[in-house]
């Protein structure tokens, strides 16, 4: 998880003179090429140009940032109110367009690093393993060396100014924000339980006579933690569950071969422990936070069950190089760590270190290697660190790495996460009709925080919820905005449905079901959701200046597919975009479907928009019309054509006031601009109401 | 060992293209990104104008 959340959160220092950049690369170059060249050289060449890359990219975010920033201090300089610098904003999208250049940048940046790296490589394809094992080698020593020669770096703000000044913090400064020790403190005492359950005894010192025994002891500290109402029911029972598959894989890796076989219970019984710890904290830490979950349904629900999935459909079409037991452990071991960065002091408000905090996630896991080596060897241990802190990019080769691959793309597919969310939303026909209400009174210009708190409340009224999900979905409408309530609604585009190994190529089955179709209709999401993942693997349609429609081809069976070539032209991924299935409709499609049709028929019966719209429609664009008496005029036949039944009398007043206002403001072009602006925005009483409006 | 290092001197050179190509590129988003705040600025400027005029008026 994380690509969404990385706006602005990218590191900078460094030059703004690009020609200063261009003419380093130059002599750089210049003073390699005339010499006779080693790959060692090559290798250091190429790593200089990606940190300067690096940098450059973190220097050119941090300055979009700092402008931003600047202009709204500007802003409140020129003595506007920071509610009308917001509504500019707002109105003007300079958020999210930031945002997008952003994530551009960001990709750019990755992309162009990965070039690089693949020019500097160039190794016999053999030798793979033997450069990773060298790595590992290296990144040991290092490790070692770090840990005895250099000075511990302590933070240099406290946390609020560190998230100020962020991106001029250094990776090393950064990272003395991340204290090991203190996420386990924390951790702990936020996990304190009065009443400690009392571990079973086990009956010898081996794993393999103990995992009932283990799997007896993670049950009683789940329930422990529901008792203690640290996590509801429902998510206890997945990471009580979850933990199971977890040991009872280690008995099956052993089976295969692939762990040892003199494993101790003592061991397996603390590591299981950490992982129930760390999933309780994390879910809890996730609803404290509105930047999307990071608990249960992204880590067990998502990225786990999805990345099972993608492992099963490996293994069939490559028996002769199937990914084993331990390396399902290893997949379940980096999910279960990868977001632990997000419950670092710093990132615990703000977005600008949140970005980072897969270094963290790496940091911290890398501090328990002494307990986790009991499981896993050195390698394995470098690689589930490694991929902790690559998990959100978008590399993929099934070929050469398949098990990064998997881990990456089931974290990107977060986006599709069969979710409960919408179903909860879809399954009362009231909150949908409160979403189709948030759409219409985005579309007049109003306010949605009255119809926030409705959906809100009704959340609150629902039964037979548990207070995990509750609490989720109330920060779920939280998070719907009036600009774009989509953004949040994007997950209703499509469901996962299946994965299918071809050859080197990974099929994902994206699939539309009759629930996404309605409601991508009402919001006119317009494959948003589905432009969105090609974005995070660097297709930018935007930019490309063509549409989804435009940029997806369709198979001979009329399949809409885009294929992502990775490297060499060929593609390791291909998403499939399905329609419904009829076969399985939804039968609470029906019910909401009319519901979607009385709440438009009663707006219908209400509202007096296109009224509205039309009597402002000449005084807009002919500047001829604006007389007093035309004015009037308007205003005579506007209400003339509404009934009482839509006008209230408080409402007529209301009306000729803002006449007035008309009136008053004939000699100046821009105040009446505004008013017309106002009239635009009128809501008779009924209307009001109808969209909570005060 | 005559081809390897002339191979490394075109990925050299490869790399310094591929580096030259990202600087350029990446001006073209600052740039951009840079428009966007300016637009956001003659916002701010066009409202508080409208402010003044208000206040113009209201005396």
């Amino acid at each position: 998880m994380g690509q969404l959340e990385n706006k602005f959160a990218q590191a900078a220092t460094g030059t703004k003179n690009e020609e200063k950049e261009e003419l380093a690369v130059e002599k750089k170059s210049a003073e390699n090429v005339e010499a006779n060249i080693s790959h060692e050289q090559v290798e250091a060449f190429a790593k200089e140009s990606e940190d300067d890359i690096t940098k450059v990219g973190e220097n050119a975010a941090s300055e979009g940032k700092h402008e931003f920033e600047n202009a709204v201090q500007a802003g409140t300089k020129l003595e506007l109110k920071k509610e009308e610098i917001d509504q500019i904003a707002s109105e003007m999208n300079v958020g999210e367009n930031l945002q997008t250049k952003q994530e551009e940048i960001d990709a750019l940046t990755r992309e162009t690093k990965e070039k690089i790296s693949k020019v500097a490589e160039m190794q016999p394809e053999s030798a793979q393993e033997v450069r990773v094992s060298e790595n590992i080698e290296v990144g040991a020593e290092s490790t070692q060396e770090k840990t005895q020669e250099s000075p511990e770096v302590h933070p240099k703000y406290s946390e609020e100014e560190a998230r100020k000044n962020w991106k001029t913090l250094s990776m090393e400064e950064k990272m003395a924000y991340c204290s090991p020790e203190i996420v386990a403190q924390e951790m702990s005492a936020d996990l304190n339980l009065k009443n400690n359950p009392e571990a079973k005894q086990f009956k010898g010192e081996s794993f393999s006579e103990n995992s009932e025994i283990i799997n007896d002891n993670v049950r009683n500290l789940v329930e422990a933690y529901i008792g203690e109402a640290k996590i509801s029911p429902e998510y206890g029972e997945k990471i009580r569950k979850s933990t199971e598959d977890y040991v009872n894989l280690i008995s099956q890796a052993q089976k295969e071969g692939s762990l040892a076989e003199n494993l101790k219970a003592s061991d397996i019984q603390k590591i299981s422990e950490d992982i129930v710890n760390k999933m309780v904290y994390q879910n809890r830490e996730s609803f404290k936070r509105g930047l999307g979950d990071h608990g249960v349904r992204h880590i067990i629900d998502g990225n786990i069950a999805e990345a099972m999935k993608m492992v099963d459909e490996f293994n069939k079409a490559n028996p002769e190089k199937q990914l084993n037991s331990l390396d399902r452990l290893k997949i379940m071991t980096i999910h279960f760590n990868h977001d632990m960065g997000y419950t670092v002091g710093v990132n615990r408000k703000g977005f600008e270190s949140t970005g980072d905090h897969k270094y963290f996630s790496q940091k911290l896991f890398e501090s328990q290697e002494e307990m986790y080596g009991k499981l896993f060897g050195k390698k394995d241990l470098e690689q589930i660190g490694e991929t902790i802190k690559t998990h959100d990019e978008a590399q993929t080769d099934f070929e050469k790495q398949p098990f990064e691959s998997i881990v990456r793309l089931s974290d990107n597919m977060g986006l599709f996460h069969d979710s409960k969310l919408p179903e909860i939303f879809y399954s009362v026909p009231e909150n949908m009709a409160v979403l189709q209400k948030i759409d219409l009174a985005r579309k007049a210009g109003q306010s949605i925080d009255g119809l926030k708190n409705e959906l809100k409340n009704n959340v609150m009224k629902q039964e037979g919820l548990d207070e995990d999900t509750r609490k989720a979905l109330l920060n779920a409408a939280e998070e719907i905005n009036k600009m774009a309530p989509d953004f949040n609604l994007g997950m209703l585009a499509g469901k996962l449905d299946g994965y299918e190994m071809q050859g080197s190529k990974m099929v994902v089955n994206i699939r539309e079901s009759d629930m996404h179709k309605q409601i991508q209709e009402l919001f006119e999401l317009n494959q948003k959701q589905f432009v969105k993942a090609l974005d995070s693997y660097g297709i930018k349609l935007d930019k490309m200046g063509t549409s989804f429609d435009q940029y997806v081809k369709t198979d001979e069976n009329g399949t809409k597919y885009v294929e992502l070539p990775v490297s060499e032209g060929k593609p390791a991924l291909r998403f499939n975009f399905l329609p419904e299935n009829l076969n399985e409709q939804d039968n609470r499609n029906a019910e909401v479907k009319k519901k979607f049709a009385e709440t438009a028929t009663e707006w219908a019966g209400m509202n007096i928009r296109a009224e509205v719209n039309s009597a402002m429609k000449e005084l807009k664009e002919l500047k001829e019309t604006r007389t007093s008496e035309n004015i009037d005029n308007i205003s005579f036949e506007l209400q003339a054509q509404l009934d009482d039944s839509k006008l209230s009398t408080k409402d007529r007043e209301q009306i000729s006031g803002l006449m007035d206002g008309l009136k008053n403001s004939l000699n100046n072009e821009e105040e009446f601009i505004k008013k017309i602006d106002q009239f635009g925005k009128f809501l008779t009483e009924r209307e009001k109401e109808f969209l909570a409006v005060n | 060992m005559i081809f390897m290092t002339k191979n490394n001197n075109q990925k050299i050179a490869e790399i310094k293209a591929i580096h030259n190509e990202y600087v350029k590129e990446i001006n073209k988003l600052r740039e951009e990104q840079n428009k966007i705040v300016a637009e956001f600025i003659k916002k701010l400027e066009e409202k508080k104008m409208d402010k003044i005029r208000s206040l113009i008026k209201g005396i």
